[in-house]
């Protein structure tokens, strides 16, 4: 891994993740930090993984990696390496409590301000419980890399006890390489698609969570998680089926979502706002040893109209039909092509261009499915894997954010959320009704 | 357009055109794998259905992605063997 370049320029996803980072600065949240909970068992050995870190030249080109911009108008924007070696944030504490949910950020972990620009954009913290088990807190910076790239990592640090770790791993994707402009008029061309579809589905009338007036100062992010059992998790995938969506896990799960969100809308007075939700999607090959580094991430925009979101079947029936048509008519690339024509641009033309569609609104939800988490990954550092929950904050705007993921045959589902745009009655409602349409509702 | 309707050339087609578009290169992938191990989501599946259409010449619908149908490339095959059979022949 000696041959790691000294500078690469941003991935598309990388340059999404950092306007988003951006624009939560703005409000006051600490950015688009996300953390990943492990739960380890007996025999968790942090000092080994200290020095694993330590010695490992992907930690160390992660810990010094930063956006660089110089000449705004002139060179896109790149990743380049700090002169100086970084540390990585690294906390190891005790604490005599028990290890059980529901359980606390801690408030290092919460008060983590992990900027792309400054770096280091990854930190592991380390809290012992007791009886022996302890938490694993990694928390890292969305715009280095994304949910996959984070399996990867914990694969790559976790080589010795993964079975089918790869021993030298896909760290960066190769078109990322070079810094030149060539390709961006062709990239001009093809965004115009993307401009035009975003100004098409995003017109009135449309549903937000946002509330109106100016901006706040200082919001905050809040998380709900929905564990399911493995019993309930083995029902969910019998449910797809009925529905006829046994490969579309992640349409089930959005449907139920936005069924959830739709009593919300309709509680608050909501009759004809539409909704419009971004769903990424991760690009790499299925079965691709990485890349590690950066986002990976196409995405595509759904709009939905009130009268399919009452059922799940409706949802479901558009979600297949306004999938298709997208992939039909390339929008994923053309998306794609209109974040890399921004990128030699001040950010502001990018948020600019983003938010004047849907007039500052953006969407009215995230959604994401990160699919199965460490699959073949049963210990870390000598502890026993007992749960992964994935914490990702909501961008504001729009101020929701849902993210499924599985670990060991058990689905879970989080709910962040803006304090500003929704609060705590409403969150309840929204998991009751998640719970009832993954578990319970009968196709139409 | 004459649809093909030998299923052993719709599955050489079909694992070639995942092979090039969503299977990493060294995975181990043929007409018999199971496409749910494979990795094979609603976007590669739609990229599938979309491939039937414009290279095959078949319409897949919605009713027929069944998990019997989308056990593998083999049985996906069968079916658009079958869709194609049964398509109204046009001049």
């Amino acid at each position: 891994m000696s041959d790691l370049p000294r500078q690469i320029r941003l991935a598309p996803g990388d340059y999404f993740m950092h306007g988003q980072d951006c624009r939560m600065r703005q409000v006051g949240l600490p950015g688009n930090v996300c953390c990943a909970v492990m739960k380890l068992g007996e025999g968790f050995d942090a000092e080994r993984l200290r020095r694993r870190l330590a010695e490992s030249p992907i930690m160390n080109w992660l810990a010094r990696a930063k956006i660089h911009r110089t000449l705004p108008m002139a060179f896109p924007p790149l990743w380049r390496l700090a002169q100086k070696p970084e540390e990585i944030f690294f906390t190891h504490q005790n604490q005599n409590g028990v290890a059980d949910q529901p359980w606390n950020l801690p408030p290092v972990v919460a008060a983590r301000k992990l900027d792309a620009a400054s770096g280091p954009g990854i930190a592991f913290d380390v809290m012992r419980h007791a009886d022996g088990t302890a938490h694993l807190f990694l928390s890292w910076n969305h715009t280095h890399l994304d949910a996959r790239g984070l399996d990867f990592l914990l694969s790559h640090l976790n080589a010795d006890e993964t079975a089918s770790a790869p021993k030298a791993p896909n760290f960066i994707n190769p078109k990322q390489l070079g810094s030149g402009l060539a390709g961006w008029w062709p990239n001009v061309k093809m965004a115009r698609s993307c401009k035009s579809w975003l100004d098409e589905s995003g017109a009135d009338p449309l549903f937000s969570l946002l509330p109106p007036g100016p901006r706040p100062a200082a919001c905050k992010n809040n998380y709900r998680l929905i564990y399911f059992t493995e019993a309930e998790t083995a029902q969910i995938d019998a449910r797809c089926q009925q529905f006829n969506c046994g490969f579309r896990r992640s349409h089930f799960y959005l449907a139920a979502s936005l069924r959830a969100l739709h009593s919300v809308a309709l509680a608050r007075g909501n009759q004809d706002g539409a909704y419009l939700i971004p769903v990424p999607h991760d690009t790499r090959k299925r079965g691709a040893n990485g890349p590690i580094f950066s986002n990976h991430l196409s995405i595509l925009f759904y709009r939905i109209e009130p009268k399919f979101a009452g059922s799940i079947t409706g949802i479901l029936g558009e979600l297949s039909r306004q999938m298709t048509n997208q992939i039909r008519d390339k929008f994923p690339e053309s998306c794609m092509a209109a974040l890399d024509m921004f990128k030699p641009l001040p950010l502001g033309f990018y948020v600019n261009h983003l938010g004047k569609p849907t007039r500052g609104k953006f969407a009215t939800f995230s959604f994401s499915d990160s699919g199965d988490t460490c699959a073949g990954m049963k210990n870390f550092f000598g502890g026993k894997i007992m749960e992964i929950t994935h914490l990702v904050p909501a961008w504001r705007p729009p101020g929701l954010m849902i993210v499924f993921l599985r670990f060991a045959g058990r689905l879970s589902a989080q709910i962040s959320w803006v304090d500003d745009c929704l609060n705590l009655s409403e969150v309840d409602g929204m998991e009751r009704d998640v719970r009832r349409a993954l578990l319970e509702e009968l196709p139409a | 357009m004459i649809p093909e309707t030998d299923p052993k050339i719709i599955a050489a087609k079909l694992c070639e055109f995942a092979r090039t578009n969503f299977v990493a290169e060294g995975v181990q992938f043929d007409e018999h794998s199971p496409l749910s191990q494979a990795g094979i989501d609603s976007f590669a599946l739609v990229e599938l259905v979309l491939f039937c259409e414009r290279v095959l010449g078949v319409r897949v619908p919605d009713s027929h992605l069944t998990p019997t149908n989308l056990a593998s490339m083999s049985s996906l095959a069968n079916c658009i063997s079958e869709l194609a059979r049964n398509a109204p022949k046009t001049t």
